[in-house]
């Protein structure tokens, strides 16, 4: 349980902190490597990361949204044709979820490999 | 087991992250586009709130301050021009980037790179019509003879190109992030695109179109229904001006005659009918502070990201500001403190066309004046996004590229047609846009003119010293009576443009005796004009309506002006309408239900006005519709392009003749008249507004014309404002239609405590996520107006913010 919240909170700090300069797909390299570093069970890591890395992109969405007052959620959820911009908002979060708990898996899950059987 | 396990989540995973980075369809890279650090979330913030206050600029001789006013707009303050022109590109790169770069884009024939194979044959078109081969002619004109224009268009380039090497994906404009592509770099050559682009917009011929007319009806039907000149000219240049110059001599060759044959190819889209505009000056002497007023309002495709950026561009001995053209250097349609100018499209026959004959089918040769003549060949690579590229073979012969051919729109092998186009020759637009924004008389005027070649415009001045003036300035070909308005044969030499006409001799006039100069793209002379004059688009009412209220109208100021620029008197209803109601059966119409009666009587007490609230003018324009096709859609020939006699000369048919012969469809048994077929189209017009009235009960004008400001990407709604609440029309001052109207209207009165103001539909900034980008919207439609009177650096009481640029 102890691993699962230190691994939320390293790969919310990973979002927050390297997201801006670089593009989702070296984030899910980085949240990998974390679960790896850390080591929790899958259950746990898939869990956990997902979940950190999906509340983050709704936290930065949201907070972007709030901030800016802007028309542009509500353009861009016409655009791709959805009725209401709140469903863009979890759009994002669960594609954060998704991203984040397969690469965390994958971290976990190659740990494993490198483990003997105790 | 372990191991499966992890390779199959490993697999997944990896799936995941590339499946998110790549676009399907038209479905863009999700992971990409949603992602809140690098998405489309980062393009939710507007200008104020993510600025620099001070920046880096290289190859700076000096600081720059860039100083933003409430609604945006810079007013950039150099010491030099070299200086000024760094920062005018990085600037307009801020806020446009992706517009700029793609209206290039498109006047290169690219846009299949971006959006895949469904423009490849618009992109084929705008290969074959040798925008991208004029613009390569022009740069290796400047770059050899303006260097100085050449170093400020690299200056320019190199400000864009700043901007966009330290642009982090993030911050892409929104628009590459959808389509799933990356800016490139600017250059000069780019910024003579964006003026073919230009030319491209407004440009038209029909010289086709015209042929087959000719085979159809015959020349004397041609000429009737088709004049040169109209019974009520009321051209540009005013009547009563005297050509003091000895014109150049062009006969037509004794014996000449057209090529015959119809055409069947399918045509290149033309500017649709409303693109023009509106420009004038009016004189001290019929104004209320004596200073003369200029007004501009230029009629173009209605889009976001707006067409026109303003800025104010300031150097340490000049200021200047205005409407720029993203893309192009300095003030397009403004004002400095000596002068002001603006434009309208100058109509001409400037484009024409020519049958080749080849040799062989491998066209390396073709006939001119009994000889072979080797031909060149260029080849265009159109890449495709998701595609191999597409190879297109253009053939060139001395008069310009085979447009149509075996193997584009035509299906014949026999058919080779030959464009020769004043915008594929040397020019120099751009340095005529540089000397303009530094002018301080009517002598510097004309002077920037002589660089301007195409698309011709309607040069509109006035001057602190109270000239007024007028120029219809492009690079004219010298031609003789009824030269380029058909098909020419290729083969004879007498078919040649015989020269150009000198700029001196082009149509202008400077403070003419009734005090205001005007032009609204209606024939630029009266036919004293020794010269041979020629266009299918000639306006004949917003010309007619804005001379008669400047005539009427004195102690103008820049309120009237604003008025007038919106003025929504619809003057061809005003003149057709009478007839149509006169031609109408009182009886039948008595003897129909209650909402024909109720039209008829709404019609009949009519101000003429198109205000967006009047139910009249949708009425007018409906029954009008079905009117002009009852009478002339006869004509028409499936794959036969022709064009259609204009309203103007249609109402005078209807007027003059009703009883003309031209009204009766030979292919049905009675026989039509204008009477029979203003009835017949009134009964039409109440079953149409039945049908409208059930879908949609509110048919007011706007609401029934639908004036849509559409972003560059059709596709792209959300970002565009459809049905906005606006008057006007097709044809009236405020020329406000569907998709076309003032694109940008200008007011400004010169002299010391002279005001300026200006506005357009849209806002400064090219993103959708700012709420800069179409806060001047409502105001365009309204009628309203922003100030944008020169500022000096230290005006600004409550900037929005500013940006030091350090060397």
């Amino acid at each position: 349980m102890k691993k699962a919240l230190i691994l939320f909170i390293l790969i919310s700090l990973l979002v927050l902190l390297i997201g801006p300069y670089a593009p989702y797909w070296v984030l899910m390299i980085g949240v990998s490597i974390v679960a790896f570093l850390i080591g929790a069970r899958n259950a746990p890591s898939f869990f956990s990361a997902g979940l950190s890395f999906g509340l983050t992109w709704m936290g930065l969405a949201l907070f972007i949204s709030i901030k800016t007052d802007s028309e542009l959620p509500i353009r861009m959820a016409e655009l791709m044709g959805m009725q209401n911009d709140n469903l863009l908002l979890f759009g994002t979060a669960i594609l954060g979820f998704l991203i984040g708990s397969l690469s965390g898996l994958t971290g976990s899950m190659a740990k494993k490999l490198f483990q003997r059987k105790v | 087991m372990k191991y499966i396990g992890f390779f199959l989540i490993f697999l997944i995973t990896v799936g995941l992250g590339i499946m998110l980075s790549q676009q399907f369809g038209s479905v863009p890279p999700l992971g990409k586009l949603l992602d809140p650090n690098q998405g489309f979330w980062q393009n939710s913030f507007s200008e104020d709130m993510d600025y620099e206050e001070e920046l880096d600029l290289k190859n700076l001789s000096n600081k720059v301050k860039v100083i933003y006013d409430e609604n945006l707009i810079p007013h950039i303050f150099a010491d030099n021009e070299k200086d000024l022109y760094r920062v005018q590109g990085y600037v307009t790169a801020k806020h446009r980037l992706w517009q700029m770069e793609f209206q290039t884009m498109a006047a290169a024939g690219r846009i299949s790179e971006i959006v895949g194979p469904v423009a490849i044959e618009l992109d084929r078109m705008t290969r074959r019509k040798g925008l991208a081969f004029g613009a390569e002619t022009s740069l290796t004109f400047i770059q050899k003879e303006h260097p100085d224009t050449y170093e400020l268009l690299e200056a320019y380039a190199d400000g864009v190109n700043q901007y966009i090497e330290n642009l982090p994906h993030s911050k892409f404009p929104i628009e590459y992030k959808i389509l799933n592509y990356k800016p490139e770099a600017w250059s000069a050559y780019k910024s003579l695109l964006l003026l073919k682009y230009m030319a491209d917009m407004l440009v038209d011929d029909r010289d086709l179109e015209y042929t087959n007319l000719r085979n159809q009806i015959g020349q004397a039907l041609l000429d009737k229904l088709y004049p040169d000149f109209p019974e009520d000219n009321d051209p540009i240049i005013e009547s009563e001006k005297i050509w003091d110059f000895v014109p150049m001599e062009a006969n037509r060759p004794e014996g000449i005659s057209f090529p015959d044959s119809n055409i069947f190819v399918n045509t290149m889209p033309q500017p649709v009918e409303g693109i023009g505009s509106n420009n004038w000056a009016v004189a001290g002497t019929k104004t209320k502070s004596g200073n003369p007023i200029l007004a501009n309002d230029p009629h173009l495709s209605l889009n976001l990201p707006s067409l026109w950026y303003v800025m104010q561009l300031s150097t340490s001995s000049n200021s200047v500001k205005g409407a720029t053209l993203p893309g192009a250097l300095g003030i397009i349609s403004g004002f400095n403190e000596n002068i002001a100018w603006g434009e309208t499209n100058a109509n001409r026959d400037t484009r024409d066309w020519y049958a080749i004959q080849f040799k062989d089918e491998d066209r390396t040769e073709y006939l001119y004046d009994e000889v072979w003549v080797k031909s060149t060949f260029r080849i265009e690579e159109i890449k495709v996004k998701g595609e191999d590229s597409f190879l297109d073979t253009v053939v060139y012969t001395h008069y310009g590229p085979v447009v149509y051919d075996k193997n584009f729109r035509s299906d014949r092998k026999d058919v080779n047609f030959s464009l020769k186009w004043t915008a594929h020759e040397e020019s120099n637009e751009q340095k005529t846009f540089l000397l303009l924004n530094k002018g301080k008389n009517h002598d510097d005027y004309i002077n920037a003119l002589n660089h301007y070649t195409s698309p011709a415009q309607n040069f509109v001045f006035a001057s602190k010293d109270g000239d007024i003036a007028m120029k219809v300035q492009g690079k004219f070909p010298l031609k003789w009576e009824g030269q380029g308005k058909f098909l020419m044969d290729g083969k004879n030499p007498d078919f040649e443009w015989l020269g150009y006409i000198p700029n001196e001799q082009n149509p202008s006039t400077l403070n003419p005796a009734r005090g205001f100069v005007s032009s609204a793209n209606q024939h630029s002379v009266d036919p004293s004009y020794p010269y041979y004059i020629f266009d299918h688009s000639f306006e004949h009412y917003r010309n007619r309506r804005l001379n008669s209220r400047l005539k009427e109208m004195n102690q103008i100021t820049p309120k009237d002006m604003m008025a007038l620029q919106f003025d929504n008197f619809h003057l061809h209803a005003s003149e057709a309408l009478p007839i149509m109601l006169s031609l109408l059966d009182s009886i039948k119409v008595g003897s129909m239900d209650d909402s024909g009666k109720k039209f008829l009587n709404q019609l009949k007490t009519w101000n003429f006005n198109a205000f967006p609230n009047q139910e009249e003018p949708t009425l007018f324009q409906i029954w009008w519709e079905k009117l002009y096709d009852g009478i002339w859609s006869k004509l028409r020939t499936e794959g036969r392009p022709i064009i259609l006699p204009n309203k103007y000369q249609t109402t005078k048919l209807l007027k003059e003749e009703p009883r003309s012969e031209l009204f009766d469809n030979p292919k049905t048994a009675e026989i039509e008249t204008a009477e029979s077929l203003i009835n017949a189209s009134f009964i039409e017009m109440v079953t149409k507004m039945k049908e409208l009235q059930e879908i949609d009960k509110d048919y007011s004008w706007a609401n029934y014309k639908k004036t849509s400001i559409m972003h560059l990407v059709p596709n792209f709604k959300s970002f565009s404002h459809i049905n906005v609440y606006t008057g006007g029309g097709a044809g009236i001052l405020n020329a406000t239609s569907e998709r076309n109207g003032a694109s940008w209207r200008m007011v400004v009165e010169m002299g010391d405590g002279g005001e300026a103001f200006g506005i357009y539909p849209g806002g400064q900034s090219g993103n959708p996520g700012s709420k800069y980008y179409d806060n001047l919207l409502k105001k365009w439609a309204n009628g309203e107006y922003v100030d944008v009177s020169i500022k000096s650096e230290n005006a600004f009481i409550n900037p929005l913010f500013s940006t030091l640029f350090n060397n």
